[in-house]
């Protein structure tokens, strides 16, 4: 590929500040994310380990494309902790898609606590060999 | 190998020009060896969390993306446990770039000392949404333990 800077799809982030509609306290995360893009389509990685498909919420809204994923807090009673490296809370992440993707069409699939989201290009964003016909 | 070392100072006593004028014993000094074993190239590791109660320990580990049969889990000797692994990076022909790269890929290997020794058959295992639990039970015994002192070979 050729061009980074003109993106197709671009990405927000630290907006953890910003967020209106935290209804509980619980600290906010980033999720690592892989985007990569084909002929036909762009997909996106997310890690977010411990989110269930029930609590994973995907939202495109004026081609801003929303993660919100909770993580439902482990209780092991009687137990006292030795040691936290990751904590219970929220991912949260924005992208802003741009036109030539085919918004009806996005895919969304949740596995071993990696998402998958396919973005289909939009047929005109498709390249296209021109045959030049001899006359 | 080791027994191809015929003697090693100690790095304190050993006169410094000793380094210059041996470079053997410095090569052999280096982690260098262990590095041919895989597992031990750690590339990244998962994050951990570790809880104990009265009876046992658990263990929860952030891995996700990996199929359960690329885990590795050893207990050692009841008290270290090893969590080790290769995340997989996909491979597909037809990609022509990435955005952005942010996530894991490549051998892991986390090791763990645990607060007490537990029993190696009592071990439940689970991986779900790219969590690993483990839940380990306490060696009943593990409170006072005699140890044997035997003679180095």
């Amino acid at each position: 590929m050729a061009d980074t800077t003109s993106k197709e799809m671009q990405v927000k982030e630290k907006h953890e500040v910003n967020k209106p509609e935290q209804t509980r306290p619980a600290p906010i995360f980033t999720p690592a994310v892989d985007i990569f893009e084909t002929d036909t389509e762009i997909t996106l990685l997310a890690d977010l380990p411990g989110v269930t498909s029930d609590n994973l919420n995907i939202d495109l809204n004026d081609s801003v494309l929303t993660l919100t994923g909770d993580i439902e807090p482990f209780e092991n009673p009687d137990e006292e902790d030795l040691m936290i490296e990751y904590e219970v809370g929220q991912y949260y992440r924005q992208f802003t898609l741009s036109e030539i993707i085919d918004q009806n069409k996005i895919e969304a699939n949740l596995g071993d606590g990696v998402l998958r989201l396919t973005l289909p290009k939009a047929e005109k964003a498709k390249p296209r060999k021109i045959e030049v016909k001899a006359g | 190998m080791a027994s191809l070392i015929p003697w090693k100072r100690k790095k304190e006593d050993a006169a410094p020009r000793d380094d210059i004028l041996n470079p053997f014993e410095r090569f052999f000094d280096e982690p260098f060896l262990p590095s041919f074993y895989p597992f031990n190239r750690s590339e990244w590791w998962p994050r951990v969390d570790v809880s104990e109660g009265k009876t046992g320990i658990t263990v929860e580990a952030e891995i996700p993306g990996m199929d359960k049969k690329d885990i590795d889990l050893t207990i050692e000797k009841g008290r270290f446990l090893h969590i080790r692994g290769k995340k997989i990076k996909e491979n597909k022909e037809n990609k022509k770039g990435y955005y952005r790269a942010e996530r894991s890929y490549g051998y892991f290997n986390r090791s763990l000392e645990l607060p007490a020794e537990v029993d190696e058959s009592e071990v439940d295992a689970k991986y779900s949404r790219g969590v690993l639990k483990i839940k380990l039970k306490k060696r009943k015994d593990s409170g006072t333990k005699s140890i044997k002192i035997t003679n180095r070979n």
